[in-house]
């Protein structure tokens, strides 16, 4: 074999124009949909003022104005001007509440999806790689978490572990747990009979290099949409699980709670039990549309 | 243990003796498994740097002998052995040596080529679990040295697979599978997803590399204009079994089989001289968990008589091939 | 008058700005009782071109032409109702793969009557007769117990006949069949292909035959057309063609035939890929991979001229020893 030949076959092996990565690409489609920049944005937003909640609060979340109770917003008479979205029943600052909240919930949000994320990934990943028994023990189990209410198993785990806000997280983590594994087992099913997964087979990859490094990215796709609907999801549990006093405890200014302590206002005040509320509906649909925006963007069957 | 590395006089360097696979499919509730056949005992052997074609119509076992001769199944029963040596139950060190004895190319170059990895990756990945002698510098030489013999830039090393056309997606997975300079590659229809110019290509870097490294094909395909060009002998499959066995000239100028005067007669040809006008072959491939007695071509087969319809004819020598046919003496 | 007569016609997908012409101004027609083959390898526009006569070109491609007409009717000027009872009942289409176009939930009996209620209608009996008449003419023995089958009961090739049977069921004039064959087997294949030819010569039907495999279309066009990347590149009578290739992309398409190379060790070939979206050429297309491409073919797009009983589009068009004429130096 001549270097001549092989040249020329590498001259013929060129690429013209490099089409666009990835990311170029996702961002193409993503970029299409107008709910879901929204959303992104709104997320920026949301995260923004989590991260950065205590310079940007003007007052402490839980301290006390005994000279101001249920002040309404500015805009109304009796306002008291110093706060813009008006106080509680016991004097404190609803928009200072309402920032630490952003970063109560966001947090609350990612960590319970972390949670069932790492747990429901491998559950998955192991139970369609593996097949067999494992599967249906897995699977079997996960039917019947998902056959009752999502709420009512939520509470059951909080009152067996006990009220807080951890507890209501590890709650909401395990109910949300069968639809990571679901999901990822499916993903893992369509995967394996692909010829690549074979090809590392012949090159001698064990199981664990084919589980996580060779089938696991190319399920991923499906597992940040749900990911990023799961923080909606994770953040309406956890608001309903404080409002019905399981979650957070008071004085922790959770969305939630903040609802569950208006309870009694909600005829004379309505800021109070009005700003928590609005603030779970946004977060809760910018979370919605980017999910909706994500699925179009990284599902292959949506794209032309 | 005789290692797979070291050819020894006089011993072929693949030899397939009996093998056979069945699987047991589930006929629903109460109406218990059903066996299929999908290869009922194929021997063949296979000599340093020449190329076997297996061919057949789909569903005749040519895909699963591949998966039998690259240890992604284990066969039910019969014997494979490298260089003498018997691949029977391996341990990790012999896993090893086989690898790098036997690798695959596979037909379709968009799902055997892993989306999410680099090309550089992809190729690294066989180096990676079976040399480990090599350290990370080495491991990426010897990426772009096998790129470059298969006609890719170096610099392509970073690129993701969807980056490149079918032909240069075909090229990265013959890289993958010459990266252990193995001395047995597997080619399951390497060619047949590709167009027509971009097959010429791929076929001759096929051809190149075996001059240049003494490598030995199995190369399974449908196409037989493609297998007459590339391959040495042909092996013609038909529902599990050999039908008829030899090398590619005689078979092709003077098909013996029944079977095979049909596949040549109905494959088109541009050259109107070439053509062989005959009636196309009637009926289909009957299905294998119920295959028909005897030999299993006779419901198909203008020349079946009695005999063909109750004994099943074994592969016997005939004319310096090897033919399964009760009445080729008659017919030939 | 041509039966099907089509004029620069295009189609372009992606956004307006910087669209990609999938299909790019291809002129052809079809005569009745012809069999037209379209070769052309994968992102050549044969498929493309046509969906676009069928009208099954959905947003966001754009379809554009001068002229598209079936019989001397317009088929751009006529409103959509008009034109799918044409293209359901005067041209029909079969596609490369049977079982995606039959609906598993029904039966062949079912599927087939459903076509023909639509364009003839008839009582139930009649329709029965009729499908069961038509199973026989496309080869399916056993016609009566098939009738009840399901489509995943059925092997390829059962599935390509009831697919051919239920395109011939309103005896259409043109039958569009793209890669129709593609999917399976060579014995199968033959079948396929002879039952179609036979189809055709029986009812006088026009048949347009999309492949890639120039061996088929060899045995069975009368007339053939060699698209790539989009445009029609050479269109002759069979055996010209392939006897006396006029355009460099048919000669060396030929060439890189296992089947032209008998005897030697090495397949010549084409170098390069079809350009795609990205890297389309300013000049001929064929231009980067075509051996004797010069400054003018680099700059200037060639247009289609007749050469030696060809059309051609090519500026230097092959003489009969297969070299380039009228070019200097």
């Amino acid at each position: 074999m001549s270097n001549q030949t092989l040249k020329t076959t590498a001259e013929s092996a060129d690429i013209h124009a490099a089409p666009p990565t990835p990311f170029q690409e996702f961002w193409q489609y993503f970029r299409r949909n107008r709910g879901a920049l929204v959303g992104l944005i709104v997320i920026g937003v949301i995260l923004f003022v989590a991260a950065f909640a205590q310079y940007i609060a003007p007052y402490d979340p839980i301290t006390q104005d005994r000279t101001a109770f249920l002040k309404p917003p500015f805009w109304m008479e009796g306002a008291d001007p110093r706060y813009w979205l008006g106080t509680d029943a016991v004097g404190r600052d609803i928009m200072s509440r309402l920032i630490h909240g952003a970063q109560l919930s966001v947090s609350i949000g990612v960590f319970v999806v972390i949670i069932s994320m790492v747990a429901g990934i491998t559950l998955g990943l192991v139970a369609g790689y593996f097949r067999g028994w494992i599967e249906v023990g897995v699977m079997r189990l996960m039917d019947i978490m998902l056959a009752l209410p999502s709420l009512v198993l939520a509470l059951a785990i909080v009152a067996i572990l006990g009220p807080g806000l951890e507890n209501a997280m590890l709650a909401i983590a395990i109910v949300q747990l069968p639809h990571y594994v679901r999901l990822t087992r499916a993903s893992v099913v369509s995967e394996l009979n692909k010829e690549y997964v074979i090809a590392s087979q012949i090159a001698g990859a064990g199981h664990t290099r084919q589980m996580f490094i060779n089938i696991l990215p190319n399920c991923m796709a499906p597992l940040i949409v749900q990911g990023t609907l799961g923080v909606s999801s994770a953040i309406l549990d956890a608001a309903a699980l404080g409002f019905l006093g399981l979650g957070a405890q008071p004085p922790l200014p959770e969305w939630g709670t903040m609802l569950s302590e208006a309870r009694e206002f909600v005829g004379s005040a309505w800021w109070v039990i009005t700003f928590p509320g609005l603030c779970i509906l946004t977060t809760v649909l910018a979370f919605n549309l980017m999910g909706d925006g994500l699925r179009d963007a990284l599902d292959p069957k949506m794209k032309r | 243990m005789m290692s797979f590395l070291d050819s020894k006089p006089g011993v072929p360097l693949l030899e397939s003796d009996d093998l056979v696979r069945h699987y047991t499919v589930s006929r629903g509730l109460g109406r218990g498994d059903a066996v299929v056949k999908a290869l009922d005992g194929v021997s063949f052997t296979l000599e340093t740097a020449k190329t076997l074609a297996v061919v057949g119509e789909s569903g005749c076992g040519k895909s699963t002998l591949g998966r039998q001769l690259t240890l992604i199944e284990k066969p039910s029963a019969g014997a494979l052995k490298i260089n003498g040596a018997p691949v029977g139950k391996l341990s990790d060190a012999d896993a090893k040596l086989f690898r790098r004895t036997v690798q695959m190319i596979f037909q379709n170059p968009y799902g055997s080529l892993n989306p999410r990895k680099k090309v550089g990756q992809i190729l690294a990945e066989p180096v990676l679990l079976n040399m480990d002698h090599l350290g990370r510098k080495e491991r990426t030489e010897r990426v772009q040295e096998t790129m470059a013999k298969v006609g890719l830039r170096p610099e392509f090393i970073g690129r993701y697979p969807h980056m490149f056309s079918g032909g240069q997606r075909q090229r990265i997975a013959i890289a993958r599978a010459l990266i252990l300079e193995p001395k047995i590659i597997v080619a399951d229809e390497p060619v047949s997803a590709l167009d027509v110019s971009v097959q010429a290509q791929v076929l001759n870097l096929m051809m190149d590399l075996q001059d240049e490294m003494n490598v030995a094909y199995v190369f399974i395909s449908h196409d037989l204009s493609v297998v007459r060009h590339i391959a040495d002998d042909v092996m013609v499959m038909y529902l599990g079994r050999v039908a008829e066995k030899g090398p590619t000239e005689e078979l092709f100028k003077r098909p013996l089989h029944p079977y095979t005067r049909a596949l040549l007669a109905s494959a088109p040809r541009i050259d109107p001289a070439q053509r062989i006008k005959s009636e196309p072959l009637t009926g289909e491939l009957p299905s294998p968990i119920n295959p028909p007695s005897g030999c299993t071509f006779h419901k198909r087969c203008p020349f079946a008589t009695e005999q063909c319809a109750q004994i099943r004819p074994e592969l016997r020598p005939f004319d310096g091939r090897s033919v399964a046919c009760h009445r080729v003496e008659e017919i030939s | 008058m041509a039966l099907l007569e089509i004029q620069n016609l295009t189609v372009e997908f992606g956004s307006e700005d910087k669209p990609f012409r999938a299909v790019d101004t291809v002129s052809y027609h079809v005569d009745r009782g012809e069999v037209l083959g379209i070769v052309g390898e994968s992102g050549s526009g044969k498929s493309v071109s046509s969906l676009a006569i069928m009208g099954l070109i959905d947003y966001p491609g754009r379809v554009t032409a001068d002229r598209l007409s079936f019989d001397g009717q317009d088929l751009l000027k006529m409103s959509a109702r008009r034109r799918r009872q044409i293209t359901g009942k005067d041209i029909a289409m079969i596609f490369q793969d049977p079982m995606s176009s039959l609906n598993p939930c029904f039966t062949v009996e079912a599927q087939i009557m459903e076509a023909l209620k639509v364009h003839e209608g008839g009582s139930k009996r009649q329709l029965r007769d009729r499908t069961m008449e038509l199973l026989n003419q496309v080869g399916i023995p056993d016609a009566k117990s098939r009738m009840t089958a399901y489509p995943h009961q059925l092997s390829g090739g059962m599935s390509q006949r009831i697919v051919i049977a239920m395109a011939i069921a309103c005896n259409p004039r043109l039958l569009v069949a793209d890669e129709p064959t593609t999917a399976l087997d060579v014995t199968i294949q033959a079948q396929i292909i002879d039952l179609l030819l036979k189809l055709q010569e029986d009812s006088d039907m026009a048949l347009i035959l999309i492949t890639h495999d120039l061996a088929l279309v060899s045995e069975a066009a009368d007339r053939i057309q060699v698209m790539y990347a989009g445009q029609l590149f050479e269109s002759a009578p069979s055996e010209g063609l392939f006897d006396k290739p006029r355009h460099p992309y048919t000669q060396a398409l030929l060439e890189a035939l296992p089947e032209r190379s008998e005897g030697h060790h090495r397949l010549r070939t084409i170098p390069g890929v079809v350009p795609g979206q990205y890297d389309r050429p300013q000049g001929c297309l064929l231009a980067p991979r075509c051996r004797y491409a010069n400054d003018r073919c680099v700059s200037e797009q060639p247009a289609i001229t007749a050469f030696g009983g060809h059309d051609v589009r090519c500026f230097y068009p092959l003489d009969d020893q297969g070299q380039p004429t009228g070019r200097t130096a």
